[in-house]
């Protein structure tokens, strides 16, 4: 592989443009949760504020900082998760997640449909150093959305 | 003078191709490349000569003893000591400072006891020492830094007073190149009648190193950094200390003898050195010391100051670009720390990784330094004498397009 399709196997157009624009930049004063992600070795952070109506995370509000693949994947996890049922959230972090545990990478369909918006990232999971830029935002999500606020 | 491209031809893995490109190597704070002369060393002896030291009365036990022997000496002409028994040989500078801390900081250090490092230490000149303090309930204090990343000494009669017992400071920062001013800060340590360790791992591969002027009662560096195999290092001690000090661990070589009820230690610096030792790992570690001694200390620096002044000039011209560190060249190792707008280290380092550039970036075992500093990571960019200005004119490039790559400019 030539090092600009290299660089393009990790970098795919929609991981460089959520880099530039992760969206989700409505500021909500009324948050009803505030979930937050750290990782002190390089920087990568991410809070994201949210509305629950009935269990459903009807609004986001993202602030992230960090590397692109961070960004990009704190960006299409609020657009898998907006509109979805608490439940149907960590259901779906746990299949993401557990996507990168696994030595078979050949299935790359989700069970749940709405994760086919995250494909781009799949390709990171070659470059295993990259792999917890991906998850940050994930593992965050999954370990924290029903905790107390933090 | 250092012909780097003529000793780059002595490097096996720098004829490899990284992503179709020619590798640049810009790690060495990480760890070096190894010339064909050490890599034979190495397998030289385990097709020939591999045997237990210090034991058998067979040949290849005489014959290895005497290659690891023979290491010691010409470590200890290397770093200038006049007694290959002050060498003790350890996995590395970590387990070196661990040694010191466990032996001589656990059997002299109370309550009333403080040490002294700097807050531009790595990890493994940092957490041995918060650790012994909790043991012996004494203090830690820090020299603090200038914003341009040197040691703030105008407090230093304060920090350095009667209670301190140990002063632990690294000649360079591997976080940001830093050449600390140690023999200043070890004149003012034995003034209070402190010990102090120098952490050598990032001045020993880089420049002249004597003990004898220095005068520190020990110093610290690895093998793996100045051209050796990954798990041999060195701790250099004064000998009447180590003769004081306790045993570290215990078993087998380190004793006199041993019965069912108790047991003595033999003479430094076997006490020091329990088991079966990285005997390989010594040998090459010789060669690798031979190798630099031939190209001489003063030259290979001369050769870092060259490229790392060319480097940082370029570097100054890119747009928005910060640089850690001194700006003075001889405050400054051969490594530049930096971070560039709009893109993160990490994706700096995959974009280089592509063309075959290796950088260090994260918090590189510094994680206070950086994060003073106002950062949580950066990228770094260490040379060595096998590093070109064609490579900089390259990594500069690089650099450059990155920011477009990541911005879409």
């Amino acid at each position: 592989m030539s090092n600009y399709d290299q660089l393009g196997f990790v970098y795919k157009k929609e991981i460089l443009d959520r880099s530039i624009k992760p969206g989700f930049d409505n500021l909500i004063s009324n948050a009803d949760k505030l979930i937050t992600g750290l990782n002190p070795f390089c920087g990568d952070e991410v809070k994201y504020h949210i509305n629950l109506k009935e269990n459903i995370l009807t609004n986001i509000y993202l602030e992230v900082e960090g590397c692109a693949i961070h960004k990009a994947s704190s960006s299409f996890l609020s657009d898998v998760i907006i509109n979805e049922k608490v439940l149907e959230v960590q259901s779906m972090c746990e299949e993401f997640i557990s996507y990168f545990k696994k030595n078979n990478d050949e299935n790359k369909q989700f069970k749940n449909d709405k994760l086919n918006i995250a494909i781009p990232l799949l390709d990171i999971k070659s470059n295993q150093i990259r792999i917890k830029c991906v998850l940050l935002s994930w593992n965050t999500m999954y370990n924290n959305l029903f905790s107390k606020n933090q | 003078m250092i012909d780097s491209e003529k000793i780059a031809s002595d490097f096996p893995i720098l004829k490899r191709k990284i992503n179709d490109n020619n590798l640049i190597y810009f790690d060495n704070a990480a760890t070096s490349q190894k010339p064909i002369q050490v890599i034979e060393s190495i397998t030289n002896f385990y097709t020939s000569s591999n045997a237990n030291i210090h034991r058998g009365v067979h040949t290849l036990s005489m014959e290895a003893t005497n290659l690891y022997d023979r290491a010691k000496e010409r470590v200890a002409e290397f770093i200038n000591s006049n007694d290959s028994e002050s060498i003790i040989f350890t996995r590395g500078t970590t387990e070196s400072i661990n040694l010191v801390a466990e032996t001589w900081g656990k059997a002299n250090l109370d309550e009333n006891s403080e040490i002294v490092i700097t807050e531009l230490e790595h990890h493994s000149n940092i957490v041995p020492w918060q650790e012994l303090i909790k043991e012996t309930n004494s203090k830690l204090k820090y020299i603090p830094i200038k914003p341009d990343g040197t040691l703030d000494l105008s407090n230093l009669g304060q920090i350095i007073n009667s209670n301190t017992k140990l002063v632990s400071i690294t000649h360079v920062s591997n976080g940001i190149g830093t050449i600390n001013n140690i023999k200043n800060i070890i004149k003012k340590a034995k003034d209070v009648g402190a010990i102090t360790l120098i952490d050598a791992a990032q001045s020993a591969p880089h420049m002249p190193i004597d003990v004898n002027e220095l005068e520190c009662d020990f110093l610290a560096f690895s093998g793996h950094k100045l051209l050796g195999p990954t798990g041999i290092g060195v701790l250099y001690g004064n000998k009447k200390l180590l003769e004081e000090m306790p045993a570290y661990q215990k078993g087998g070589d380190m004793i006199l003898e041993v019965t069912y009820q108790k047991s003595s230690w033999a003479d430094v610096p076997f006490k020091f050195e329990a088991g079966t030792p990285n005997i390989a790992g010594a040998i090459g570690l010789k060669s690798a010391i031979e190798y630099l001694m031939n190209l001489s200390m003063e030259e290979i620096r001369n050769h870092e100051i060259e490229i790392t002044e060319y480097a940082y000039e370029k570097m100054m011209n890119i747009n928005g670009i910060e640089i850690l560190g001194p700006e003075n060249i001889d405050e400054r190792a051969g490594l530049i720390s930096f971070n560039i707008p709009g893109v993160h280290p990490h994706d700096l380092g995959t974009f280089l990784d592509s063309k075959g550039i290796a950088i260090r970036t994260g918090h590189h075992c510094a994680m206070p330094l950086i994060k003073k500093l106002g950062s949580h990571s950066s990228a770094r960019a260490s040379f060595y004498i096998y590093n070109t200005k064609k490579e900089i004119d390259k990594f500069i490039t690089e650099i450059n397009n990155s920011m477009k790559y990541f911005n879409h400019v």
